[in-house]
C-alpha cells in the first residue's frame, strides 16, 4: 500500500511541477526559520568544541540579594566566591571566573578583548586546544604570578607569526608573561570563551560585603550527573549561611543551573524562572507559532488540489476506500512532501547559519572572532522531522477531510458531466 | 441477488426538486445479465449508483447480495463495495497518476493481502483482458478501448459477484464495443457474475438476458 502510495506521490509531484515548487518553497522556507531557531538554540546550549563536557556542569553566575522592596541582581561577589564557593565539597572541580574587559588602543585602532581571571581548575575543565606552551598552574595561581594564556587572535595581533611563549604583554598597566597560546574559542562557547586568561588572584580587589553583588561566576563540574542534587543542596546551604551575614538581606543564587536551565533562564530574575519543562514548551510554542501562518497558505494551496484530485478520490471510494483510509493516504502524501521540504529547509538553515552565523550570534560576545561552532546533531534531525510532521498535519488535515467527504456519486455519472 | 422495493430518489437543489427515481421495484437474480435502457436523464445512472451503494435512495428498501443496506456505516459500505461490487464507467475513470497494473490493483489495496499476491492477481486479470503487455503504461498512453479493458480488469480483479456497468461501450467504436461486450458475456457465463449494464445500444441490449426500460424516473414495460 505505502509503496504504491509513494510511487503515485512521485508521479504526482513530477506531473504537477508548479504546484510542487510552490508548495516546497513555502515549506522549506518555513522550516528553515524554525531550524535556524533550533540550531542556534542547540549550539548555544551544547556548543561542543572546548565545552564538550557541559552536560556535567552546573553554573553559578548570579546573585539575587533582596530586602523588603529592594533587590540587587548581578554577578557573584568575590567574598562569596572566596569564602564559600571555592570551599565547596560536592563538586569534582570548581572553576571560578572574574569577568572583565580590556580595551586596547593600538596602531590599528581600538580592540576590545574579553579577559577572564580564573583558577587553574577552570582551565582544566574545558577542552582547549593548546597551540603553544601550557596553562598556568595551581601553584602560579596561589602565588599570584603575572602569567597569562592568550588565544590565537591575541597572539597574532601582538606577535604575528612568532612564538609568544615567554614574551610579555602589558594589560591594564601590568606586565604579563605569556605561558601558553590556545586556539580561538567559538563565540557560542560562552563560558569557555576568552581572549586572555589570567590567575584570578592577580588583581587584589577589596572584598565586598555579603549583601553586594559582584562580577564573578563559578562552574561546578560534577563527577556524575547524579551528584547534581548534592551540589544544589550544598549551594542552598551556602545561601542560608551567607544570608546570616548580610545585615537582613536575603541571599540567593537562583541556581546552580545546568546548561539547559542556564540558557533558558535568559536574563530574567532567576526566582521568576518557571523551570525547564515550561520554558521548553514555550520555545516549542514559538516554533509552532512560526508554522501557523504558512500552514494557512499551504491549506489554501492544498484545497485547490482537492478539486483536481476529485476524480481519483471518487474512484478510490467507489472501489472500497473508506474515508479514514483516504485521510491517511492524503496525510501521508502530504507528510512526504513536507519532509522533503523540511530537509531542504534544514539544509538552507545550515547554509545560512554558516554564512550569517556571526550575525545570529552577535549578541553573544562583543568582540566576536567570527567562529561559531555549529554541528548538525541527531536532535536537529529529529526536530526537523517532528516539525515537518506537525506542519504536514496542520496543512493537510483540513484538505484531507474535505477530500474524504467527496460523494463519489457526483462524479461517477455515466454520461457527460 | 439484487432487490429494490419502492425505491425513490429525489435530488434537492436550492429551488428545484428532481424526482430521479419514482417508486422502483426491481429484482435481479444471481447470474442474470440485465440491460437498463431509457432516454437521457431518465435516472439510469442514478439507479446504478444506488445499487452500487455510492448514492443512497431517498426512500425505499434495498438489498444487494442478499444483504439489507439500510443504515449501514460508511466504512461498512466501503468494505461491502470492495468485496461484492465491480464498477465500469463510460468515461473509464482510471487514475491518471497510477500505471495500468496499479490501477488494476486498486480494490485489492483496500483488502488485507500481500503485495505479491495482489500483483499476481492483477497480472492474471490483465491477461484475461489481453493487456498484460501494457502493465507499466499510464492511462494517458492507451487507446479508449484499452482503457476500458483496464477498467474491466480493475472491476473484476477482486472477484465481485455483481458488475455494474454504466454505458461501458458509450465512448468506443462498435468494434471495440463488441470486444468489451464479449468480455462481459464471458464473465457472465464462466463466473456466473451478475451484470447490470446501462446502454443506449438496442443491439447490445438484445444480447442480454433481460431489458429493463425507464422513462422519466419510472420503470416501463
Ligand atoms: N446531483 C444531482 N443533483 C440534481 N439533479 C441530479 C443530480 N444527478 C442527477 N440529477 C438529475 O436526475 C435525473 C437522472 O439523472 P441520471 O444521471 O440518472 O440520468 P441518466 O438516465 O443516467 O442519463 P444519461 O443517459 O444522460 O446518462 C436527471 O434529470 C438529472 O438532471
Ligand atoms: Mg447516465
Amino acid at each position: 500500500m505505502w509503496l504504491t502510495t509513494i510511487k503515485q506521490f512521485l508521479t504526482l509531484i513530477m506531473k504537477n511541477r508548479f504546484f510542487t515548487f510552490v508548495n516546497l518553497f513555502g515549506i522549506s522556507f518555513t522550516i528553515m526559520l524554525v531550524m535556524i531557531l533550533q540550531i542556534s538554540f542547540e549550539s548555544r546550549v551544547w556548543p561542543g568544541g572546548p565545552e564538550k563536557t557541559v552536560d556535567k556542569m552546573l553554573f553559578l553566575n548570579r546573585s539575587v540579594i533582596s530586602k523588603e522592596k529592594s533587590m540587587r541582581l548581578g554577578g557573584i561577589s568575590n567574598s562569596v566566591i572566596k569564602e564559600y564557593i571555592l570551599n565547596m565539597k560536592t563538586p569534582q572541580k570548581i572553576g571560578v571566573i572574574s569577568y572583565s574587559q580590556w580595551t586596547y588602543i593600538g596602531n590599528n585602532g581600538v580592540t576590545d578583548f574579553v579577559v577572564k581571571g580564573t583558577n587553574a581548575e577552570f582551565l582544566s575543565m574545558f577542552n582547549y586546544k593548546m597551540l603553544e606552551g601550557r596553562m598556568y598552574t595551581k601553584k602560579e595561581v596561589s602565588q599570584s604570578k603575572d602569567v597569562i594564556v592568550i588565544n590565537r587572535k591575541v597572539k597574532e595581533q601582538f606577535f604575528g607569526n612568532d612564538s609568544a611563549v615567554g614574551k610579555t604583554i602589558e594589560v591594564q598597566d601590568k606586565l604579563f608573561t605569556v605561558v601558553g597560546v590556545v586556539d580561538n574559542v567559538p563565540v557560542n562557547c560562552e563560558t569557555a570563551y576568552s581572549d586572555i586568561w589570567y590567575p584570578y588572584t592577580l588583581f587584589n580587589e577589596p572584598l565586598k560585603l555579603f549583601n553586594q553583588t559582584g562580577r564573578w561566576g563559578a562552574v561546578l563540574l560534577a563527577a556524575n550527573k547524579t551528584d547534581f542534587a548534592n551540589i544544589k543542596e550544598e549551594a542552598a546551604m551556602i545561601e542560608k549561611k551567607v544570608s546570616t551575614q548580610t545585615d537582613g538581606w536575603a541571599f540567593n543564587f537562583g541556581g546552580p543551573f545546568d546548561v539547559l536551565d542556564n540558557y533558558l533562564i535568559g536574563n530574567v530574575d532567576p526566582r521568576m524562572y518557571v523551570g525547564k519543562n515550561i520554558s521548553l514548551l514555550m520555545l516549542a510554542g514559538k516554533m509552532l507559532f512560526i508554522l501557523l501562518i504558512p500552514a494557512l497558505s499551504l491549506i489554501a494551496i492544498n484545497l485547490t488540489r482537492v478539486q483536481e484530485r476529485a476524480e481519483e478520490i471518487a474512484v478510490r471510494k467507489t472501489f472500497g476506500a473508506s474515508s479514514s483510509s483516504l485521510i491517511r493516504q492524503i496525510l501521508f502524501e502530504n507528510f512526504m512532501l513536507t519532509l522533503i521540504g523540511g530537509l531542504i529547509g534544514l539544509l538552507l538553515a545550515w547554509i545560512s547559519i554558516r554564512l550569517f552565523g556571526d550575525f545570529l550570534f552577535a549578541e553573544l560576545s562583543s568582540p566576536a572572532n567570527g567562529i561559531v561552532n555549529v554541528t548538525l546533531s541527531l536532535l536537529t534531525f529529529l526536530v526537523c522531522i517532528v516539525v515537518s510532521f506537525i506542519l504536514s498535519v496542520l496543512s493537510g488535515i483540513i484538505p484531507a477531510r474535505r477530500m474524504a467527504k467527496l460523494k463519489p456519486a457526483l462524479i461517477m455519472k455515466g454520461g457527460e458531466l | 441477488m439484487i432487490e429494490l422495493k419502492n425505491i425513490q430518489k429525489v435530488y434537492r437543489t436550492k429551488n428545484i426538486e428532481t424526482l430521479a427515481l419514482d417508486n422502483i421495484n426491481l429484482k435481479i437474480k444471481k447470474g442474470e445479465f440485465v440491460s437498463i435502457m431509457g432516454p437521457s436523464g431518465c435516472g439510469k445512472s442514478t439507479l446504478l449508483n444506488i445499487i452500487g451503494l455510492i448514492d443512497n435512495p431517498s426512500e425505499g428498501d434495498l438489498s444487494v447480495c442478499y444483504t439489507h443496506i439500510n443504515g449501514q456505516k460508511e466504512k461498512q459500505l466501503a468494505n461491502f463495495r470492495n468485496f461484492n461490487l465491480g464498477f465500469i464507467f463510460q468515461r473509464f475513470h482510471l487514475i491518471q497518476s497510477l500505471n495500468v497494473i496499479d490501477n488494476v490493483e486498486l480494490s485489492l489495496m483496500y483488502r488485507k493481502m500481500s503485495a505479491s499476491e495482489r500483483r499476481k492477481r492483477a497480472i492474471e486479470t490483465l491477461e484475461k483482458v489481453g493487456l498484460s503487455h501494457r502493465a507499466k503504461h499510464f492511462p494517458a498512453e492507451l487507446s479508449g478501448g484499452q482503457c476500458q479493458r483496464v477498467a474491466i480488469a480493475r472491476a473484476i480483479v477482486g472477484n465481485p459477484s455483481i458488475i455494474l456497468a454504466d454505458e461501458p461501450t458509450g465512448n468506443l467504436d462498435s468494434k471495440m464495443g463488441d470486444e468489451i461486450m464479449q468480455i462481459l458475456h464471458n464473465l457472465n457465463k464462466e463466473n456466473n457474475t451478475t451484470i447490470v449494464m446501462v446502454t443506449h445500444d438496442e443491439k447490445l441490449a438484445k444480447q442480454t438476458d433481460r431489458i429493463v426500460r425507464f422513462f422519466d424516473g419510472r420503470q416501463v414495460n
